[in-house]
């Protein structure tokens, strides 16, 4: 069963409109800018504007004294309101929006306009101490004050105050008129035209498109003066190289399927390295979706698998799981034989490939400050920089990114060549996205 | 509120507990601090169970509506299979399905952001401001940078990139962090001590 947040009908699930007063049950237009919005959002997807009166604003309305028929008299609000000026009008003609704004007034709230008529004949009402929301005099004062510009100099004259302020939009984002925000309401639809039109927006997919071929095409030979020998992959060789062969190394695949085209290429290699070294290898996870990660990188290793003692731990739940590692391996991995768990404790070094922060910190703050074992992560690009204050401050061994870390030559001049496709497809819309401004200024 | 006051006691002692036993090293809190551990795992594993039981019913009731049954009868299914291969004993069929369906899927969705972080490329330029402009420095400065290419133009850019990594981007990384942590560590004191759950139970 559905209610009508309007008139509280019940209608039938699934029912577009209210059986009762008509109004549409799933969505709403935005006073403000005119787009569609579904009713349980509280504010409008394109401005931003409220969309519902709020438990603040009955609050506000409820207190305030000053509180209008529901309907007002349209000759003599028509009659107060002034004669629009030719600019007025053009801005009006630009920005037709501004009347459905009366209309959502009328229908949501009981307040539908101020005219100065009214204004001027409310009786100076003592405000409540009671009433956090403040006196609603004051609120209306600045919308006169700022309505007439007065002096700031003038004898009396105080500044609102970013409460009064904050009021004063409250009151603007439900539809009343004269409010100080007018002029932000109308930059508001100035920034709607902003936006990319659906021809624009298909010549920018077609664009970004053919840049994301582009380093298929040209085979990493715009880039090939790319150089390896100090690269993150040869770093992280050099470290696999002096892993000890008597204790086993901990990899805990901590990323989603999503980032398996930056991570899954080094873990490959990592793990490759360590097994052609016979470096016995445990694994586990603390993602529910990396449960698999291992098993997957291990099957499609090219070295002989069956050779390396290799231990899949399993799953351990997140930041939990850590704690619990730090304290006991067989707690944090209770189905684990006795054996695996023991053969854990004797880990010279854990390995985690990581494409979330959190998971990255867990294992920093909740593992490394407890159990005196260096960790070494290979992490994304996007996190890398987040954590190269823990490599210096030295609670990370060793800190490599997913993209430069990639062992395959090709695969890095491929990445290196979309990087410089990338970087040309933000300077053409810079400069597209420049121009059609200007030209759109000179237009009008 | 009785009844909360309760329960908002019990949170504080039990995060006092774990709190405590992250810096003491008493045998008898290490004991209980792993109880309450083992118990919030088992809480998880309760709350995915429910979380399973609401998607199953949620997705029965739509159902019955013409216009949402297409998703929902996607999602069971998608639900019920993932269930069935995880428990199958054989690991291949979910190591097929993890191969060729989730990496393929998870890794177009994210491939899809790069039209609509060019798409809003467009329309920060399109602005023309003051942070439309250092947008556009910063972007156009740290794409560069981090090309190999720029290395063999000039052995400046090495340099830049060494100190953009260095200076700016890590102090930003350290404000973050930093407030992330005075963030966590205020809402966890507000919450241990039941300032918030204890003012809505009063209201």
């Amino acid at each position: 069963m559905t209610i009508c947040p309007f008139c509280q009908a019940s209608n039938k699930p699934g029912a577009e409109q209210c059986k009762s007063c008509g109004r549409h049950l799933t969505t709403m237009q935005c006073p403000h800018c005119g787009a569609t919005n579904s009713i349980q959002d509280l504010y409008c997807v394109s401005c931003f504007s409220l969309l519902h009166p709020t438990a603040e604003t009955e609050k506000a309305l409820a207190a305030s004294p000053k509180v209008i028929s529901a309907e007002p008299d349209q000759t003599e609000e028509k009659a107060s309101e002034p004669e629009l000026t030719d600019d007025q009008t053009d801005k009006q003609a630009m920005h037709p929006a501004a009347p459905i704004e009366d209309d959502f007034a009328q229908e949501q709230l009981p307040i539908t306009s101020i005219s100065s008529t009214e204004e001027s004949s409310w009786p100076q009402l003592v405000p409540s101490p009671d009433d956090e929301l403040g006196n609603i005099d004051d609120i209306l004062d600045i919308n006169t004050r700022t309505m007439e510009q007065p002096d700031s100099s003038a004898p009396g004259y105080r500044r609102p105050t970013s409460r009064e302020n904050q009021l004063a939009r409250l009151w603007q984002q439900i539809g009343i008129k004269h409010a100080p925000m007018d002029e932000g309401r109308h930059n508001l639809s100035e920034s709607q035209e902003k936006r990319t039109t659906p021809r624009q927006r298909f010549l920018i997919y077609i664009l970004t498109f053919a840049l994301a071929l582009l380093p298929f095409l040209t085979k990493g030979q715009i880039t090939d003066a790319l150089t390896t020998d100090e690269s993150a992959s040869g770093l992280l060789a050099s470290e696999l190289a002096i892993v000890p062969t008597d204790q086993p190394v901990l990899i805990s695949f901590d990323y989603d399927a999503s980032y398996a085209g930056e991570l899954l290429p080094v873990a490959k290699n990592v793990l490759n390295t360590l097994v052609v070294r016979q470096v016995p290898v445990l694994t586990m996870t603390t993602r529910t979706t990396a449960a698999d990660m291992s098993a997957l990188v291990l099957s499609s290793l090219e070295a002989d698998t069956l050779s390396v003692e290799w231990t899949d731990l399993g799953y351990t739940p997140g930041q939990t799981g850590l704690r619990l590692l730090a304290q006991s391996w067989q707690a944090a991995f209770p189905l684990c034989t006795t054996e695996s768990t023991q053969n854990a404790t004797q880990v010279s070094r854990v390995l985690v490939f990581s494409d979330s922060l959190e998971t990255s910190l867990a294992w920093i703050e909740l593992f490394g400050s407890q159990v005196d074992i260096p960790i070494q992560m290979v992490v994304t690009e996007r996190i890398y920089p987040l954590l190269l204050p823990y490599e210096d401050s030295g609670q990370l061994d060793l800190l490599v990114s997913g993209v430069s870390a990639t062992p395959d030559e090709e695969s890095q001049i491929r990445g290196s060549d979309a990087s410089l496709f990338l970087l040309v497809g933000v300077l053409v819309l810079a400069i597209w996205g420049t121009w059609t401004k200007s030209h759109e200024s000179v237009g009008r | 509120m009785i009844k909360k006051r309760i329960l908002v006691i019990l949170g504080l002692i039990c995060g006092l507990i774990i709190v405590a036993d992250m810096f003491l090293s008493i045998p008898w809190l290490d004991e209980i601090g792993h109880i309450l551990l083992e118990g919030t795992i088992i809480i998880g594993g309760m709350a995915v169970l429910a979380g399973v039981i609401n998607l199953l019913y949620h997705n029965a009731e739509r159902l019955e509506e013409k216009s949402s049954r297409p998703g929902a009868i996607i999602t069971l299914i998608c639900l019920l299979g993932t269930f069935v291969m995880g428990v199958l004993p054989n690991a291949s069929t979910r190591l097929w399905t993890y191969e060729y369906v989730l990496i393929p899927l998870q890794s177009t969705f994210t491939a899809i952001l790069i039209f609509y972080v060019m798409e809003t490329a467009f329309l920060h330029f399109h602005t023309k401001g003051i942070e439309a402009a250092l947008m556009l420095g910063t972007c156009l400065v740290l794409l560069f940078i981090q090309l190999p290419i720029s290395a063999s133009i000039s052995p400046i850019f090495v340099s830049l990139r060494q100190w953009l990594y260095a200076s700016p981007i890590a102090y930003g990384a350290r404000g973050i962090l930093i407030g992330t942590a005075i963030g966590v560590a205020t809402s966890s004191i507000r919450l241990l001590a039941g300032k918030n759950t204890i003012a809505e139970a009063e209201e």
